[in-house]
């Protein structure tokens, strides 16, 4: 790796400034309060709002920096009395604004003339980023349409979004949008990714109103659909339209690819050239119902359990099995072969996945380049020991396997190793680790359209 | 071969990125005269070749590489070299070298050399991955929200999410960044002066880090802010933001 440091390791970068005119001694002297207000100000803008707040009274020269430092305003910060501070805060700040959250969990019942009048204020002039929960049926309301230039990320909650404002919207510096709760047409909702020309990560979730998706965005990045379709338990009213389709139609930059549904969601990539992570494809069986994606690569379709196309960019996988079924994660290899990591979430013992003919033949002519593994939920019962040991002693690029235990009993970890014959493995850097975090971020998990903005989206540090 | 940099995820504009870089930059450095040896370019270069085998696809960059390294003149009168690549990524730095007026010594005045140095440094190790068009303010202007948000302290940086850094800038990043306060803001101010976004960024969000969830006394101490309001200003003050000091 090339960490130059031409004095050697970290301690000697801790230096100090030895011009003249300066104090030589350190200690004593304020340097931060050297910096010009700006620079101050873009460090206080990105404090949480409270910490934002108590710079005021550090000393007299920070009095004025919060009020002129675009605010940050998170209403998960403001505890019990959110409404009214809100209120408050907005009302002490001159302005710009830079962020502007009011989920759902924290202000439930606002009016909407209380809404309109926030979204009005001063303090949120040029506003980039707006997360508001509007409360069921209300309208994309002209108050929140005036950030329409200068909104980068935007999450909508709760609204209805067949605007009647009358002239068209545009969004020119938009990247992110969420859509949550929502109730759109299909056709409103096209013209609403439309009207962001350089629109990057996309997520809709529990919406309804439309029964397909799309995407023809010659800047996406990431798409994310979740909860949608027919399971939006609460949100399921009667003669309201479900999503069943969502169709990549043409996205040059589209890398990621989730499908968070629970339910039968159909997937067609018809052009996405660069689509690199896929999330949760599932082979699931619920109340006897067939709930697998069904995912559709070009005009081929590839169910979770049959091969027919090849689709080399694909790096990243994460699929939901109820039962760790080793067939299935095969195909899915001949469906993907530069795949490197694939994260698993299983649950279940019903397969034996003993390794079969077959499996062994496939082991002479078919590299696998698998470089990261992690299943969640290993508990130790032969079927996973058998699934697992297929990569420990086959996968020679094997870098890191992560099991996610319930126990960390030494003595339960060292008897797995032995069970999973590590001292065997194929590939001699291999790591494998043995952890109690959930390091597998699972369907729920990724929540927010900010959750796309990540590289690895179901990764937690662990 | 994509010519398209992701900042986020930074891929290198050019096919092998050390290798490539390097000889390009020993290639810089032959191609001038007098090359002032310093510290930047003495970068253990693997084969100081003149013939620049690696195909560039951008024609912009392969002029810059040929181009002789800029020189900037700290306050103390110290020369430090930037190469062209590395200069790019100062706003400032870049003006001139549009408009052609980067040939000569550059004054960066109130810019110690020790820090220079420093700043240098960093646009060294980030230029091959810089891309000026991703990298202006038009991207977002605050990182990720954080994936856990533990209640007691919401971080708007992320401090527990896992992001492959292919090229190790992260790490990079945090171990440069781990300097004592005076290096800090002097470096702060060097980037704000040579408007070097990326850093200036970086530093930002580091001194944000470590006044995120302290009280006023406590980060008073670590920066050593002499706290000059009287005891019935700060009550004022106090009472007049009551819901910043609630908790």
């Amino acid at each position: 790796m090339e960490i130059e440091m031409e004095a050697g390791g970290p301690s000697s970068r801790r230096r100090r400034s030895v011009s003249p005119g300066k104090d030589e001694d350190g200690g004593g002297v304020d340097h931060i309060s050297a910096l010009p207000d700006a620079v101050l100000g873009e460090i206080i803008t990105l404090l949480p709002t409270k910490d934002g707040g108590r710079t005021r009274i550090l000393a007299s020269r920070w009095r004025h920096l919060w009020r002129s430092a675009p605010l940050n305003l998170e209403c998960r910060d403001l505890g019990q009395l959110a409404v009214v501070l809100v209120s408050h805060i907005l009302s002490s700040h001159q302005g710009p604004g830079r962020r502007f959250c009011i989920t759902q969990g924290s202000i439930i019942y606002t009016s909407a003339t209380t809404m309109d009048a926030w979204l009005r204020s001063a303090a949120l002039d040029n506003l980039q980023e707006l997360d508001v929960w509007y409360g069921p049926h209300r309208p994309l309301s002209a108050s929140t349409l005036r950030f329409s230039n200068t909104l980068r990320v935007f999450t909508i909650g709760g609204c209805d979004l067949a605007y009647n404002t009358g002239q068209p919207l545009h969004f020119p510096m938009l990247k992110q949008l969420g859509i949550e709760h929502v109730s759109v047409s299909e056709h409103s909702l096209h013209s609403l990714i439309a009207s962001c020309p350089i629109l990057e990560c996309l997520f809709i979730k529990y919406s309804v109103g439309f029964s397909s998706i799309r995407i023809n965005s010659p800047s996406i990045k990431s798409v994310a659909i979740s909860r949608c379709g027919t399971d939006g338990s609460g949100f399921h009213l009667v003669g309201q339209i479900h999503l069943h389709e969502l169709i990549i139609e043409n996205a040059p930059c589209l890398e990621t690819l989730l499908d968070l549904c629970n339910k039968c969601l159909h997937v067609s990539v018809v052009s996405a050239p660069k689509l690199e992570t896929l999330g949760f494809l599932s082979e699931q069986l619920s109340d006897g119902m067939d709930i697998s994606t069904r995912l559709v690569f070009g005009y081929t379709a590839i169910q979770v359990d049959g091969l027919a196309m090849v689709v080399r960019t694909v790096k990243v996988l994460a699929i939901r099995m109820e039962t760790l079924n080793l067939d299935v994660v095969i195909e899915l290899m001949k469906c993907f072969p530069c795949l490197e990591k694939l994260y698993i979430q299983g649950w279940s013992t019903r397969e034996n996945c003993l390794w079969r003919r077959k499996h062994r033949e496939l082991i002479k002519c078919f590299d696998i380049r698998l470089k990261t593994i992690v299943i969640s939920t290993y508990i130790g019962f032969w079927s996973e020991v058998n699934f697992a040991t297929f990569f420990v002693l086959n996968a020679k690029s094997l870098e890191l396997m992560i099991f996610e235990v319930n126990s960390s009993n030494e003595e339960f970890i060292s008897k797995e190793q032995k069970k999973l014959q590590l001292d065997n493995r194929a590939s001699r850097g291999a790591r494998f680790r043995f952890t109690t975090d959930r390091c597998l971020r699972g369907r729920l998990d990724i929540d927010h359209v900010r959750d796309l903005d990540l590289a690895d989206p179901f990764i937690r540090r662990c | 071969m994509d010519s398209t940099a992701d900042p986020k995820g930074k891929r290198p504009l050019y096919q092998e990125d050390g290798l490539a870089y390097a000889r390009a930059a020993a290639a810089a450095a032959s191609a001038t005269a007098a090359a002032a040896p310093d510290e930047e370019e003495a970068k253990p270069k693997p084969k100081p070749s003149s013939s620049s085998e690696e195909a560039k696809p951008e024609p912009e960059a392969e002029d810059q590489a040929e181009m002789p390294p800029l020189v900037l003149v700290a306050e103390d009168g110290v020369e430090v070299s930037i190469s062209r690549r590395a200069a790019r990524m100062s706003h400032m730095l870049r003006l001139l070298m549009e408009d052609s007026c980067a040939d000569g010594p550059i004054p960066a005045p109130n810019v110690h050399s020790d820090i220079l140095d420093l700043v240098v440094q960093y646009c060294e190790k980030h230029g091959p991955y810089y891309d000026p068009e991703a990298s202006e303010r038009a991207r977002n202007p605050f990182p990720p929200f954080p994936v856990e948000l533990t209640p007691t302290v919401s971080s708007i940086k992320p401090v527990t999410y896992v992001d492959p850094d292919p090229h190790g800038l992260k790490d990079w990043d945090k171990d440069f960044i781990s300097l004592d306060n005076s290096t800090l803001f002097e470096v702060i101010l060097a980037a704000n002066y040579l408007n070097i976004e990326d850093l200036l960024d970086l530093g930002t969000t580091t001194v944000a880090d470590m006044m995120r969830g302290k009280k006023p006394e406590e980060i008073r101490e670590i920066f050593e802010i002499e706290n000059d309001y009287t005891p019935e200003q700060e009550a004022e003050l106090r009472k007049e933001n009551a819901w910043a000091f609630e908790d």
